[in-house]
């Protein structure tokens, strides 16, 4: 048989129990659910025993792909790594991750569309693949080092091409709060999983490459087509200053560029510019995540953008900071975007010259520095947090052992000292003491462990705080109820960027909501920030997009960090994006042609895939009660002012409920549990699941 | 006029509107027989002959010329309104405020293409807060001390201090 467009055409699976490595085709049996997270569903439902725990030999850990990784669609470089997530609490359930960098491409290059790891090895080794052929290596030499120093071992022995995921000593001691990066700061969870399996790494390498099933003529044009709609990072489509081509600006964008803006730390300096939309191969320039988070001085130490495979946004800044060579005897160039570019940063409430001078910019390159070589996870920046709450109101005096509490510098902490980043990060990855023990565990199972309730977590606002040990993922401070709902969805923070990233793209709102009406069916599906208004249907049909839609990029191998493109730079089009984009590009890669509706389907599939998931690993059907769960301070939060009113993002209790109604509804969900239907399953050709629930007494 | 007068005159306006400028007639070298009437009948003649041309008036009672190929309206308005601090100031933040729901820091009025020093903004503050006519321009402190502006016909204040703090301070701790 032909092997379709855009898939390599098998997963390959290694036990690490047994050594064997062996081969499937991917059509066979993950045609349906199309690669990424949808592989790694299926995988779990259909291998993985109800009760399994992360770090049981028989949990897996799934690193897929999508049809459109390794292509040239833009921003195609992810890969999603799906696990029982040891974070998740009370119980772990079903979760992914999803890394950027070359990984994904390089996976395909060699001929497998996903890894499934199962087992557990005897000893320390790590996956060579390269071309078709897998092996199991001794990983001793590098097991106990760092990922960065295990990155280039691995890259000495497979060449320079050659993409390494790799665990750092957090994962090799399975702390749950710990991560695998690929390509030097391109990160996902699960880390401690990869440490259970004794796996150190995978390294792959491929010299193949992906078929196309259009003409390239064909292909090249929607290439182009896609790059004209993309925007800046999370596809911020105006900049934030004004520019003579610009009709709009707006404060708060990540479309930074600007004359007068120049990566300073590149030789010679090069100017941003103007970066008028029409020219395509500026994009790169229009955003620098540094200058965005770390603020104006961040400029001067740019050295350019880095990024992932076909990305053109390059969002991972790489920074050059001299001064921290000398002062904390770390390398003088790193780099990274939003939370791992701010680990370091954000432990500190204050810094002596303020939260953009210099001294935060030293605290975000020695949190690099150290968290992607240990490879520890913030968890959405709660871990942070989490540390500056317990610190500051006493918690740890009480649960610190005098000597252990004393064994910290404190008066350093207060300071804003980024050289007391040393004494906590890689005493979170030795677990070595209570503080570093219970911090790498993960907020849940922390709080759990010092006894304290969740509930006094979901009160604080200001932590963020949503629920099974995670915090809120661009919820009802992006997009009112959408962002509510979309937050009760997942058994991790949500990670879905659909609704912010056109919420904040940085239109008018007349603009936005004209858009909606195309989009969603109706100008009210979304409303200006804080200043919400009540519940209705258009929302709930925004927040099931925005689902499908992530799960789709996600099992595309597309990034959902900047898209969807259904809003563009483009004045010409009236700031219309493109609703189609997906299916244009799945359709042309695959020769398998699937509509917008179609496509949206398969999504639909895949995410009601993880709630059978859910469901069945929790045991219970009343998904709504015992899942779909809102912390109160979504609606205790803000008190002063009452919900709907200006300048609020507090939430009302009783629309809430009418959210998830219409929201369940959308999807032939049962409203009065959340679950879906066994029709909805039958729909979406999932009737052996509705049929295993059903046998469970799981179904509605 | 000759067309090849009218065409040149239209790429330079383009050229200037690329570079971020309006072309007026001060950018002409001085001739003694270059009269208002004749700058007229050139800019009427060039923008019938390149529709692309739009002019804008200036606080000097002149026009100045840009290409909507290269310069947006909107950018054109500051560039022309550059000569009145307050106004522009003012302009800016009531239009902010109505269609894109924000309010302004203060700091944009410091970079391009406004590029008013810290001590012509002060006095073009102080010019506002006196002026009757402009009592709706109110201010906001972020909680990183940011100073924000906004319009109170547009927006109210626990709005406009919720929509400072959160571009200020929220969506970089919501990344």
């Amino acid at each position: 048989m032909t092997t379709p467009g855009g898939w390599a055409g098998k997963v390959l699976r290694v036990d690490l129990s047994t050594g064997r490595i062996s081969t499937e085709e991917t059509a066979d049996k993950y045609r349906d659910v199309l690669g990424g997270t949808g592989i790694g569903y299926q995988v779990f439902w259909d291998e993985v025993p109800v009760g399994t725990r992360p770090f049981d030999s028989a949990n897996k850990i799934v690193f897929a792909t999508g049809p459109l990784a390794g292509t040239g669609a833009p921003c195609n470089g992810r890969t999603a790594v799906t696990t029982l997530w040891p974070t998740c609490w009370p119980k772990p359930l079903v979760a992914s991750g999803h890394m950027g960098g070359h990984f994904a491409a390089e996976l395909k290059y060699a001929g497998f569309d996903a890894v499934i790891v199962e087992g557990r090895a005897d000893k320390p080794v790590w996956l060579s693949i390269t071309d078709g052929q897998a092996r199991i290596r001794r990983a001793e030499h590098i097991w106990g080092e760092g990922i960065r120093r295990a990155t280039y071992a691995i890259s000495r022995d497979m060449g320079p091409e050659a993409a390494v995921a790799c665990i750092g000593p957090a994962g090799e001691n399975q702390v749950p709060m710990s991560v695998i990066i690929n390509s030097v700061s391109h990160s996902a969870g699960g880390g401690a999983v990869m440490g259970s399996k004794n796996l150190k790494a995978i390294g792959v390498h491929g010299t193949g490459s992906i078929r196309i099933a259009g003409s390239p003529e064909e292909w090249e044009k929607a290439i182009k087509y896609h790059l004209s709609l993309i925007g800046a990072n999370n596809q911020h489509v105006v900049p934030d200053s004004p520019q003579p081509w610009a009709e709009f600006s707006s404060t708060g964008s990540r479309w930074v560029a600007a004359r007068g803006r120049p990566w300073g730390a590149a030789n010679p300096p090069l100017d941003t510019g103007p970066c008028e939309p029409h020219r395509l191969n500026r994009i790169a320039y229009r955003s620098n995540s540094a200058a965005y988070f770390l603020g104006p001085q961040a400029w001067k130490y740019t050295v350019r953008g880095n990024g992932c495979t076909g990305c053109p946004i390059r969002c991972h800044t790489v920074l050059k900071v001299p001064a921290v060579a000398a002062k904390y005897g770390i390398p003088e160039t790193g780099q990274n975007t939003c939370g791992g570019l701010n680990f370091g940063r954000q432990f500190f409430r204050k810094f002596p010259d303020g939260n953009r001078g210099q001294t935060a910019i030293e605290a975000a390159m020695v949190g690099m520095h150290l968290a992607d070589d240990l490879g520890i996870w913030n968890n959405y920046q709660l871990l942070q947090r989490d540390f500056q709450k317990f610190y500051y109101e006493g918690i740890l005096k009480v649960k610190l052992g005098q000597q252990e509490y004393g064994s910290y510098d404190w008066e350093r902490y207060e300071k804003g000292d980024p050289s007391f980043l040393f004494q906590v990060l890689p005493r979170i990855a030795a677990k070595d003491g209570e503080l570093a023990t219970a911090l790498g565990l993960g907020t849940g199972y922390t709080l759990e462990r010092w006894g304290i309730p969740e509930a006094t977590w979901k009160k604080d606002a200001a932590l963020g705080y949503w629920k099974m040990g995670h915090p809120k993922h661009h919820s009802n401070e992006d997009s009112g109820q959408c962002g509510v709902i979309i937050n009760t969805q997942y058994n991790r923070d949500a990670q879905c960027h659909s609704h912010t990233n056109f919420t904040r793209n940085g239109l008018p709102i007349e603009v936005q909501r004209r858009l909606a009406v195309e989009l969603w069916g109706s100008a009210e599906a979304v409303d200006p920030a804080m200043a919400y208004t009540p519940m209705n249907v258009h929302k709930a049909r925004m927040a099931k997009w925005s689902l499908l839609r992530k799960e789709l990029h996600d099992s595309l191998g597309l990034c959902n960090w900047m898209g969807p493109w259904v809003a563009s730079p483009l004045r010409e089009r009236g700031y219309r994006g493109d609703n189609s984009i997906e299916s244009l590009l799945y359709s042309l890669a695959t020769g398998d042609r699937k509509t917008r509706e179609e496509l949206d389907l398969t999504a639909e599939r895949i995410f009601t895939f993880h709630r059978a998931l859910t469901i069945r690993g929790m045991g219970t059907r009343d998904m709504r009660a015992q899942h779909d769960t809102i912390p109160d301070w979504v609606f205790e939060g803000d008190a002063s002012k009452a919900p709907f009113s200006a300048g609020t993002i507090r939430m009302d209790r009783d629309d809430m409920r009418t959210a998830l109604d219409m929201f369940y509804a959308e999807l032939g969900w049962d409203r009065r549990t959340g679950s879906p239907t066994v029709e909805s399953y039958r729909r979406l050709g999932l009737e052996p699941v509705a049929r295993e629930l059903r046998r469970r007494d799981l179904t509605v | 006029m000759t067309g090849e007068v009218r065409t040149a005159l239209a790429d330079c306006v383009r050229a200037f509107s690329r570079e971020g400028r309006l072309f007026s007639p001060a950018e002409l070298p001085a001739t003694p027989r270059a009269g208002a009437g004749e700058w007229r009948a050139l800019v009427d003649a060039t923008q019938a002959e390149h529709p692309d041309l739009r002019e804008i008036a200036l606080p000097d009672g002149s026009g100045g010329l840009y290409s909507e190929r290269f310069m947006t309206a909107s950018y054109a308005r500051i560039l022309a309104g550059r000569g009145n601090p307050p106004a522009l100031v003012v302009e800016t933040v009531r239009v902010q405020s109505r269609s894109q729901t924000r309010p302004v820091p203060l700091s944009l009025f410091e970079g391009p293409p406004f590029d008013f020093s810290p001590a012509d903004l002060a006095a073009c503050l102080a010019r506002i807060a006196e002026d009757p006519s402009t009592t709706d321009i109110a201010r906001t402190v972020t909680s990183a001390g940011t100073v924000f502006l906004y319009s109170t016909r547009h927006l109210q204040s626990d709005h406009a201090a919720a929509l400072a703090e959160w571009v200020d301070v929220g969506q970089a701790e919501n990344p």
